[in-house]
């Protein structure tokens, strides 16, 4: 178990920049996920921290030890392949062994360690196909064995999760949680899936081509994402976001127009707002309400839409609304009736209202770019 | 008038085929090749292997004999003689041959595609070159007094920094690679490795980059070194490719011919040191004349063949083609 350190990142393969002076520290016994989109040098960061790519420049240490130049052999990391990259030639029991074969351990030992890993992935009735005859499932299971029996300085998972069904997913989500809960070994875990990011990790790192967007625990990033990157990435369905104008009203009051509406500025964005700007406004879905049990509330602002189209989910319903030039997603309870082009009134939560600088997307907000750094 | 379709001449017919027919017509030029020079002979050296012919006389000399070809070889000393400097041949060469490709192919394949390609052809073109050709030059190389492998071995023997490891060189000089008992399989045997080992070469070369890169690094990341990744992931999924190769050896090596007969020029060596089944019964044919027992000798030569093969297949064969 070890700490991890990314000093000042960078790699390039040939001409192209995959990765752009990336700096991070994940904590001893820390579950870090990054998550980005797909080709945003994910992989690549994984593999330079294995040995398995070198990278330009920029200096990695494990522990207090710099590895740079030490081969993958040497640095006792345990990794969870994309394609699992399991021995074909091997059986499921060669496969979890392979390593500690490797480690001279006496056979005693090795048997020991398969049989708790086996136990642990449900595979002791497996013990002795050859991969061709698992599933999916099993497979990915196996490769996590490989690196369970490891005790490794760090887990490396790459998108572990990625080709299994959706209950498959879940179940192993969990699996890998209550792992890490039991091992306490420092994990970096790289997904595109963002529900698997929410549900993981300790702290997510947000990657947007090479470069970090955010690091935060999952409750930063979702309720204050620190630029329009990081807000449209996180959440499902994704943020709403419109063109809007600070603007300076009589009276030293700061608002918002767009699309011939006025919202007002909430309290929390007062000390940025110094001059006229054009913004980006966000919002979630699950923040705007068409129910009016709550109307009167201080921080509900009213606003008149016509609504567009609806989709039912079951237990919700996806309302789409619009008003001026702004269309808007809105969380309606699945119980209830809306007629495409009939007026709707509904409430847009100010507290949960983001808004970002339009020329540089970073929130207008001071305290989420604190937590940023 | 006849209700009666008109008779088709011949010519009419030829243009006219029946229906179906066409994808035979078009494959007759090969069809007829391979009866006239595939089958027939085949079948012939059967035939033949039961007579007593010989080809100078005329197709009235012939005379059936029954086994009696098979017997007469079985019974020739020198034929024994063939089959134990075939079999070594073969052996030596072969076991070289993959023994030298497989780390090779491994080393190719680490170099990174440009080098590889560049020198894949270079190991592959002594399999395409002409054998005569290729005999004829390590024929001159061998050479006792002129060739350049005992003139190397002489200026080694003089040279400061090499000198005390080849202090014998001057006592044995001149060495007859060639006409001595001793020396001409081996100088055979380099040739052969020499000639086939670039295709081996190229075989496990391919093999090698069917193995996915993350079977690799996933060693790698086991704390596997490099050499126990070629022998616990390279070697183990190469085994279909080198069960192909072994047969190729195999079926290969135990018809050597044009090697040996240059390099001994026709006459097998002294007292027959270098001589090949394939050799012994070209000889037999060819200067004594007897086809019934040379036809008699390529059968048994078949028949050796196929049983060796067969223990392949029946020893590695499950493995090799990669049946788990
Ligand atoms: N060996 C390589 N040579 C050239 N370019 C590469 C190489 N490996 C990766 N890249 C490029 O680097 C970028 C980042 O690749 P990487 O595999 O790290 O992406 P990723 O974030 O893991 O994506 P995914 O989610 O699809 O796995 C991609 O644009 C890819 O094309
Ligand atoms: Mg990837």
């Amino acid at each position: 178990m070890s700490r991890v350190q990314y000093k000042n990142i960078r790699k390039s393969f040939g001409d192209t920049e995959v990765v752009r002076d990336f700096s991070m520290t994940i904590e001893d016994g820390e579950f870090m996920v990054l998550l980005g989109e797909s080709g945003c040098g994910k992989s690549t960061l994984l593999r330079i921290l294995a040995g398995l790519e070198t990278q330009t420049s920029g200096d990695i240490y494990i522990g207090e030890r710099c590895v740079n130049g030490l081969d993958a052999k040497d640095r006792n990391l345990a990794m969870v392949f994309q394609s699992y990259a399991l021995y074909p030639h091997m059986t499921v029991y060669e496969n979890i062994a392979f390593a500690l074969k490797m480690k001279k351990l006496p056979r005693t030992e090795i048997d020991e360690k398969v049989q708790w890993a086996a136990k642990m992935l449900k595979l002791d009735t497996l013990l002795d196909r050859k991969p061709k005859a698992l599933s999916g499932g099993q497979r990915q299971r196996v490769a996590m064995g490989r690196a369970m029996v490891r005790t490794p300085e760090v887990f490396l998972f790459d998108e572990p999760l990625s080709n299994l069904d959706a209950k498959l997913r879940t179940e192993m989500r969990h699996e890998i949680k209550s792992l890490h809960r039991k091992l306490g070994t420092t994990t970096i875990y790289v997904t595109h899936d963002q529900v698997e990011a929410m549900t993981l990790a300790d702290r997510i790192v947000i990657m947007n081509k090479g470069v970090i967007s955010q690091v935060g625990t999952p409750e930063e990033v979702f309720h204050h994402p620190a630029n329009l990157f990081v807000a449209q990435f996180i959440g499902s369905p994704a943020m709403n976001i419109f063109d809007g104008v600070l603007t300076r009203q009589a009276g030293n009051q700061w608002v918002i127009e767009s699309g011939g509406s006025t919202l007002p500025l909430p309290p929390r964005f007062h000390a940025q707002a110094t001059e006229t700007l054009a913004v980006k406004v966000g919002i979630r879905p699950s923040d705007i309400h068409v129910l009016e049990g709550a109307s009167h509330a201080e921080h509900l602002h009213p606003v008149d839409f016509k609504v567009e189209d609806q989709e039912l989910l079951g237990a919700a319903i996806n309302l789409t609304l619009h008003t001026g030039d702004v269309t808007l997603l809105a969380e309606a309870p699945g119980d209830m009736k809306f007629a495409p082009g009939t007026a709707q009134r509904a409430w847009l939560n100010l507290d949960a209202l983001h808004v970002f600088d339009a020329r540089t997307g970073e929130t207008l907000s001071g305290r989420n770019t604190a937590a940023a750094a | 008038m006849t209700h009666e379709t008109p008779k088709q001449g011949w010519l009419a017919r030829l243009f006219n085929p029946p229906r179906g027919s066409a994808p035979y017509l078009f494959l007759m030029p090969y069809i007829v090749l391979f009866l006239v020079f595939g089958l027939f002979p085949l079948l012939f050296s059967i035939y033949l292997s039961f007579h007593i012919w010989n080809p100078i006389k005329g197709l009235d000399s012939m005379e059936y004999t029954g086994f009696e070809n098979y017997v007469l070889a079985w019974g020739d000393p020198v034929l024994w003689k063939a089959l134990y400097n075939t079999v070594w041949l073969a052996i030596t060469s072969g076991l070289a041959q993959h023994l030298v490709a497989i780390p090779t192919a491994c080393v190719l394949v680490a170099l990174g595609s440009r080098l590889r390609h560049w020198l894949t052809s270079a190991y592959f073109l002594p399999y395409v070159t002409s054998t005569v050709a290729v005999s004829l030059v390590f024929f001159s190389m061998y050479s006792p007094n002129t060739g350049i492998i005992n003139k190397l071995l002489i200026a080694l023997s003089e040279s400061d920094l090499f000198g005390w490891a080849f202090s014998w060189v001057p006592d044995v000089m001149p060495l007859r690679w060639l006409e001595d008992t001793f020396l001409v399989k081996p100088a055979v045997a380099f040739l052969v490795f020499w000639k086939y080992t670039g295709f081996n070469i190229v075989l496990y070369t391919t093999g090698l980059m069917t193995i996915p890169r993350d079977l690799y690094e996933a060693a790698r990341v086991d704390g596997a070194s490099a050499f126990r990744r070629f022998w616990h992931i390279s070697l183990p999924l190469l085994r279909p490719f080198i069960f192909f190769a072994v047969t190729l050896t195999i079926i290969g090596n135990l018809q050597l011919f044009e090697e040996p007969f240059i390099l001994t020029r026709g006459t097998g060596g002294v007292g027959h040191s270098a001589e090949t089944i394939s050799m012994y019964l070209f000889r037999i044919g060819w200067e004594y004349l007897d086809m019934g027992v040379a036809s008699a000798i390529s059968w048994m030569l078949f028949i050796l063949i196929g049983i060796l093969t067969a223990i392949h297949f029946k020893l590695f064969g499950r493995q090799g083609l990669g049946e788990h």
